[in-house]
């Protein structure tokens, strides 16, 4: 079954290239949809259908580790796996992402084969 | 401090650049800013606090930055518009992010800014008083993109 996944980043083109590693390699039919910070994150959250959150960190209005917080206090049937994709790739701001509830980062620059692999983990 | 941030900036532009935008660009020798670029008709530019107050700027000549944008996205962009300005926002947002992580893995732990992306015919960069601008050039087969820095130690912290 095709993969829900949530992109949030405030710059478009980074969800571009996050859209087009995806469509490029195995997660090609994900259904796919865009935030540009974590506040609009949250209005198109769909606790039913997402599976996947590919969140920046450093966003306005709500960065992403505010965004993680709060996506953590909507309760759930499923377990929805969050990703952050961030230039904060220092092992104390990874630490402090994984302690509210990340899952696991990749930082940036990064491959599509790297981003693959890193979803590969939780969903093959 | 000075040779820390200039041994930064050539390993993450290397990174960046040729992970996310297909390119190899050369580095030339650093130079003080005079805070004339001459050919550059967009820039990026990131603040970092903490210890440190600091400044990274790239500055982009308009076929580097084109360029820049058409590898990122895969196709091709000949004039300067939201795309093009986005990606050097984030392309700065990477070399900057880059820089931080290496001093934050040696103790420093900074705060950075949101991006800003400045464009036009005929602009120039200032820093405040007292702080020096280092200026990196990198040399790529479609022109020049130069990397330029400035920063001041935070005696209180």
């Amino acid at each position: 079954m095709a993969l829900n996944i949530l992109v949030v980043d405030d710059s478009a083109v980074m969800r571009k290239i996050i859209k087009k590693s995806l469509q490029e390699g195995k997660y090609a039919d994900a259904v796919i949809t865009e935030a540009g910070d974590g506040a609009e994150a949250l209005k198109v959250f769909n606790p039913k259908l997402t599976d996947l959150v590919l969140s920046d960190w450093n966003m306005p209005n709500l960065n992403g580790l505010e965004f993680v917080k709060k996506l953590k206090t909507i309760k759930t049937r499923k377990k929805i796996v969050i990703i952050m994709i961030t230039t904060e790739g220092s092992a104390g701001k990874m630490e402090e992402a994984m302690d509210n509830g990340v899952d696991s980062y990749i930082a940036k620059p990064f491959t599509s084969v790297a981003l693959e692999k890193k979803i590969d983990r939780f969903f093959t | 401090m000075k040779d820390k941030f200039i041994k930064s900036i050539l390993k993450v532009v290397e990174d960046v650049f040729s992970t996310m935008v297909s390119l190899e660009p050369k580095p030339e020798k650093h130079y003080k800013s005079d805070g004339k670029i001459s050919n550059c008709r967009i820039s990026g530019i990131m603040g970092l606090a903490g210890k440190i107050n600091a400044s990274i700027v790239l500055h982009f000549e308009e076929q580097v930055a084109l360029k820049a944008t058409s590898n990122m996205l895969g196709a091709d962009y000949s004039t300067i518009d939201g795309d093009v300005k986005d990606a050097v926002g984030e392309l700065t947002n990477m070399v900057a992010g880059g820089v931080k992580v290496e001093f934050d893995n040696s103790g420093m732990d900074l705060n950075l800014s949101l991006p800003i992306v400045v464009s036009g015919d005929e602009f120039s960069t200032e820093n405040l008083e007292g702080q020096e601008a280092i200026l990196i050039p990198f040399v790529t087969e479609d022109g020049k993109f130069f990397v330029e820095f400035s920063f001041k130690e935070n005696i209180k912290n």
